[in-house]
Formats: C-alpha cells, sequence, structure tokens
C-alpha cells in the first residue's frame, strides 16, 4: 500500500470513530461534558470509565459517523474548548492518579473567527504543556487522522500508538503540496515525502507501537483494550515524578 | 547647493537614460532586485526607484554597477548629493562614505552583450552570485507599506519602523537582540541538522539559506543581560524561512530553557515564525512538543519566561512555546494566531475583517499581556525582568 493509499484509508468512509472504541473497549462510560470556561465542545469528547475494572480518563476526538453527526461534531476539528476541556478532564484525572487515554483522529484543530478569537493557539500550546508534565499515566492511540498540532495537542502521552493504516504529520499532504510545489496534484509525492505512514513513524521513533486492525473486528478491540490495560498496569507503578521524566526524555530526543 | 544638485540631476538623467538602453539590452534583467522597479526604454524617473546600487546580471559585465534611484528630487531632499564622474556614475551618501562606480562606456557601446538564453561562459555562475547578493550597498530604501523613499540610515535610527508611516519591518535575529540587549553571547552555534527525511529539494534549500544568511538555521540563542539583568536569550530569524521550526530550531530553544534552568536565569524569548518545517515532517511536529517539555520544566524551577510575539507568530510555534511564557509581550501590529490569515479564508469562505489576529486584537480577546512598540521593547523588558528578579537589583 503506497504512503497516498493510507492516507485515503485513515479518512475512509465507515472507519470506527473515538466512539466506536469507547463502546468497545471501555465499561460503564460516563461522559463529561464542556470546558468551564466557554462551552462544550462536541469535536472532542471525554469522561470515565474502566478498562478492565481499572478506572481510566478517556478523551477522544471525534469525526461523527453520519453526515448529521459529522456536523454536530465539527468532523473532529475541535475549537479552543475542546482542548481546554481535555486539560480540565486529565488534571481531574491527575488529582486521582486515574491513567489517561486518548483516542486521536483530526485532520487538525479547526480554523475558523471564533477558533482564533477564544485563543487556538494558547489552547494547543497549554494542552502540550500541561500533558507533558501531568503527573499520571498517558497513552495516545492515533486511531485515523493525526493532524498536526491538533493532534498533538492530545498526543503529548508516556507512549504514542497507532493503528496500522492511520497517519501522523504536521501537515496534511494537500497542504504540503500547494504550499511547497504549488501544485495540489502532487498530494502522492507528498504523502511518500512527509513520512506519515505507521512504519515511517516507528522508525523515526515519533510513536511506540503499531496496532494490527484486523477488519477492526472484535478480536481487534479485545486486543487492544487488553494491551491498553497491560500498559496502564506497568505504569501505575512507575512514581510520578518518573514519569514526567520519562515523557521529558520521551520528546526531547527528537 | 540646491543649484548644484538640480546641475547633477540633470546630468543623471541623461547617463540614466543611456543605462537604460543597456539595460534594455540585456534583455530580462531589468528589474532592481530590492524594490522591483523596472529599467525599461520608458524609463523616467520617479517610479519605484529606491536606491539601491545594483550590479549588472550576466557575465559580461562583472564590474558593471549602475543606481536605482528614486525620484531624484527624493533623495535630493534627504541630502543625498548625486554627481557623474567620466568613468560612469558616483553616488554619495549624506556623509563621507563614497561608492565608485565603474561604468566602461567603450564595453558597453561596443560589444555585445549575450544574455542568459543565448549562454555565456560562466553566466551560470554569474546569475547565481547575483542572486545571491548582487546588492553592494544601499543608499535609500523605499517602505514595503506607503512606497515612500526612506534612507537607510532612517530606517536603522528607527529600529526599521519607517519613519513616514510608521510601518515595522521584520528584522533579523542578531539585529533583534542588539537591540535589546546591553551584552549578549551566543550559546549553541554550532547546532545544525540536515535533511532529516531526505525531503527533496530540502538540502539544496538549506545550504542555499546558510550561504545568504551566514546563519545556520532560524534561531540564534544565548545568554546577555538587558538593564543590567542577565537572562537567556532565543530570537528567531525571518530570513530563514520564514523562522519556522525544524530539529535545530528547536534543540536550540530547548537547549536555552535547559541552559537558564542550569544557571537560574529567566528566558526571554523573541518569537516570529510561520510555523513548523514541513520539509522536517514528523520531527517539526515533536519540536512543539520538546519545546513545550522544557518550557514547563523551566517554569517549574520558579523561573521567568517572556515571551515577545513577533510578525509574525503562527502555526506550531504559536501553539507552543510561545503562548506558554508568564509575560506575553506583542510588538505593535504584529500578525498573531493559529491558522494564517488566508487558510480561514478559505475554510470559512469570506474576508477577515481587518485588524483580525493583529496584536492589538489578540490583546483584546484576552491572550497577550500588553502590546508593546518597538523603540520601546528594551526598556519594557528591563521594567518587567527588574520586578521579577529582585535578588538582581538587591
Amino acid at each position: 500500500m503506497s504512503a497516498y493509499d493510507i492516507v485515503l484509508k485513515s479518512r475512509e468512509k465507515g472507519r470506527p470513530t473515538a466512539v466506536k472504541y469507547i463502546e468497545n473497549i471501555v465499561e460503564g462510560f460516563i461522559e463529561l461534558h464542556g470546558d468551564r470556561r466557554f462551552a462544550d465542545d462536541k469535536a472532542i469528547i471525554g469522561g470515565i470509565g474502566r478498562i478492565g475494572g481499572m478506572p481510566v480518563t478517556v478523551i477522544g476526538i471525534e469525526k461523527g459517523e453520519d453526515t448529521a453527526d459529522k456536523i454536530a461534531h465539527n468532523f473532529g476539528c475541535a475549537h479552543p474548548e475542546g482542548y481546554r476541556k481535555a486539560v480540565r478532564l486529565m488534571k481531574e484525572a491527575e488529582k486521582f492518579r486515574r491513567p489517561v487515554l486518548c483516542f486521536v483522529d483530526t485532520s487538525g484543530a479547526y480554523c475558523g473567527i471564533g477558533a482564533e478569537e477564544r485563543g487556538q493557539s494558547e489552547a494547543i500550546a497549554m494542552s502540550i504543556l500541561d500533558m507533558i508534565r501531568l503527573k499520571t499515566p498517558t497513552l495516545s492511540v492515533i486511531i485515523g487522522e493525526g493532524g498536526s498540532g491538533g493532534a498533538l495537542g492530545l498526543c503529548a502521552a508516556d507512549e504514542v500508538w497507532i493503528t496500522e493504516t492511520s497517519t501522523y504529520s504536521v501537515i496534511s499532504p494537500e497542504g504540503c503540496a500547494s504550499i511547497l510545489w504549488k501544485d495540489s496534484g502532487r498530494v502522492a509525492d507528498a504523502s511518500e515525502c512527509l513520512k506519515l505512514t505507521a512504519g515511517d513513524l516507528i522508525s523515526l521513533g515519533a510513536v511506540e507501537k503499531v496496532v494490527p486492525e484486523e477488519g477492526f473486528g472484535e478480536a481487534f478491540y479485545a486486543k487492544l483494550k487488553e494491551d491498553i490495560a497491560v500498559f496502564f498496569r506497568k505504569q501505575k507503578d512507575v512514581p510520578a515524578e518518573r514519569l514526567v521524566e520519562n515523557r521529558y526524555r520521551r520528546f526531547r530526543k527528537f | 547647493m540646491t543649484a548644484v544638485l538640480a546641475a547633477a540631476n540633470g546630468a543623471l538623467f541623461g547617463v540614466m537614460s543611456a543605462l537604460s538602453y543597456g539595460v534594455e539590452r540585456l534583455g530580462r534583467r531589468n528589474v532592481c532586485g530590492a524594490c522591483g522597479g523596472m529599467f525599461a526604454a520608458r524609463f523616467s524617473f520617479g517610479v519605484g526607484f529606491c536606491g539601491t546600487v545594483l550590479r549588472m546580471r550576466g557575465a559580461r559585465f562583472p564590474e558593471l554597477y549602475f543606481v536605482c534611484l528614486a525620484a531624484a528630487g527624493d533623495l535630493a531632499r534627504e541630502g543625498v548629493g548625486v554627481s557623474v564622474s567620466a568613468h560612469g556614475l558616483c553616488a554619495r551618501t549624506k556623509g563621507s562614505e563614497k561608492i565608485k562606480l565603474k561604468f566602461d562606456f567603450k564595453k558597453f557601446f561596443f560589444k555585445k552583450p549575450k544574455n542568459e538564453l543565448e549562454g555565456s561562459e560562466n553566466g551560470g555562475e554569474a546569475k547565481e552570485q547575483a542572486e545571491q547578493g548582487a546588492i553592494p550597498e544601499k543608499l535609500a530604501e523605499k517602505c514595503e507599506k506607503c512606497g515612500q523613499i526612506v534612507l537607510a540610515d532612517d530606517f536603522a535610527a528607527h529600529f526599521g519602523v519607517c519613519p513616514k508611516c510608521g510601518h515595522y519591518r521584520k528584522i533579523d535575529a542578531r539585529a533583534r537582540i542588539s537591540m535589546c540587549f546591553d551584552e549578549f553571547n551566543e550559546l549553541f552555534a554550532d547546532e545544525e541538522s540536515g535533511n532529516v527525511l531526505d525531503f527533496p529539494g530540502y538540502t539544496e534549500k538549506l545550504a542555499k539559506l546558510r550561504a545568504a544568511t551566514g546563519e545556520k538555521d532560524g534561531v540564534v540563542s544565548g545568554y546577555g543581560k538587558i538593564g543590567g539583568i542577565e537572562c537567556a536569550v532565543f530570537s528567531m530569524d525571518y530570513r530563514f524561512m520564514m523562522g519556522s521550526m525544524g530539529h535545530t530550531v528547536g534543540e536550540k530553544i530547548a537547549k536555552t530553557f535547559e541552559y537558564a534552568i542550569e544557571k537560574r536565569l529567566p528566558v526571554v524569548g523573541f518569537v516570529l515564525s510561520g510555523g513548523a518545517r514541513m520539509q522536517e515532517g514528523i520531527i517539526s511536529l515533536m519540536q512543539m512538543a520538546k519545546t513545550s517539555a522544557a518550557v514547563a520544566k523551566h517554569g517549574e524551577a520558579g523561573l521567568l519566561y517572556i515571551s515577545v510575539l513577533t510578525d509574525p507568530t503562527t502555526g506550531g510555534v504559536s501553539a507552543s512555546f510561545a503562548f506558554e511564557a508568564d509575560i506575553i509581550i506583542a510588538e505593535k501590529g504584529a500578525l498573531i494566531g493559529f491558522a494564517g490569515p488566508r487558510v480561514i479564508e478559505q475554510t470559512i469562505r469570506q474576508k477577515l475583517p481587518e485588524g483580525f489576529q493583529r496584536a492589538e486584537f489578540i490583546e483584546e480577546k484576552g491572550f497577550a499581556d500588553l502590546i508593546v512598540e518597538r523603540k520601546e521593547m528594551k526598556e519594557k523588558l528591563s521594567e518587567l525582568l527588574a520586578l521579577h528578579c529582585a535578588e538582581a537589583n538587591a
């Protein structure tokens, strides 16, 4: 599969979104709304549930399934209040030393007047900064598109995993082709050059694990759930200062 | 005096007309590299000529210079004397500095110059040279905003702000530091990295920019003193791909914060960036996390970080260390935002209001602590530093 095929696959209609993952992996999920400052951003959903009996805070960027749902979730393009909600929930998790699990699937943070007025840059910057110093175990799983700063805002974790046909990139291949070569037709070339596939990301050290998709069947979710539970159980034994220091090193190496 | 100038201008007109004839014969090489003014057969004074001394492109006339002249009257008013000598053209600035311009009439009129397309022995080389710095000296410059002619010295005296319309020009990283610091020692000057992803064309681009700017990448860092208070500093450079952040930029900024933690220093950061450097792909995205981690660690150590957001501060840099400071200063008029205005206009399919994403807007919306004019930057920084670093004053 070429890099561009993977790009298309990562955006494919019918691909499971964050809600599907939460349904299949998290038991007794209770959604918590709002950033307590401005609004509840539906592009980012968050709440608390259990994974293998262990309480976990779960945050997911949700693209929506059908058209109406997509519009409701703004196609997975979050506003500043989305990131601020995520930070609020992470801080709450930190207080009770509960692990934080993020599902990331966005073409990027929303570009619009309201987003700029309410400080999109500041919201993402503080989300990265707070998440990277969080004194509780964190894990991010990229389940579709890992689009630029909008994705990184929820990817400053202990480990970042990615499913087989997901991407993680600094810019969309379309954006790259049109800015760099003034030719939006060269998307396939740009996809190749950006090294945004799971295989490339593993060799660059940007992700720790590639999750095989196996057609997104029951076995896929069961395996992913088991892996997440094992990871968090291991991380829970690590002292908080150590977690933060390890995370510092993880990102410092780039 | 005025009469002399007028006479000189008259004489100049004649020579410049001759030059314009020559320029036209040189085919497409008739645009001033500084102001974009055209030398054409219909040449006349007053249209877009900015006072830059240009070297004629092409191998035939390696030593031929001519002056891209602003409306001669404009220059005369600014006190520039212009005179013509037998060898060609001389222009004298306000001071005593004299730029000698050789002009070989014989060669000019009796040998047919080859143009780029005809090909010359070392035409390619000369073209390269011309592109990399064909402008040996500037007398006066044209303000990009108001189009008026300003003496180069005047621009410098006003910290790169147009004295006529108040337009803020971009200034390079070192100029920015020397404008605010009484003392500066560079750190991590050898830091550089290559084409990490083997991105096509990026190696060449880096080499070209390194040669043209003399910098290894888009940030200068070190430590120094503002108003007697020692602090670490980083300053980003627009000339290097508009300050975009790749590995070297991220590394030097992270190291600046780590140095400041070790020496227990505040950090002053002059931010200027279009965002992440896409030629470095995911590595450039990771710099956002890396620099944020360093800022956080510095902050947890109880140390002050002041960011100065200058024009432009957008993209990945705005969404990381730019907006993570204790005090965020926005330079007057700077464009500051997450997405660039064009991207937003394309997304929402409408025109953005005047002043959108400018420093004043950012302050009004509550995301900048204060707006500071360039000429007051040093003073404001030293006051803020003094308020935070009490022991330095004791």
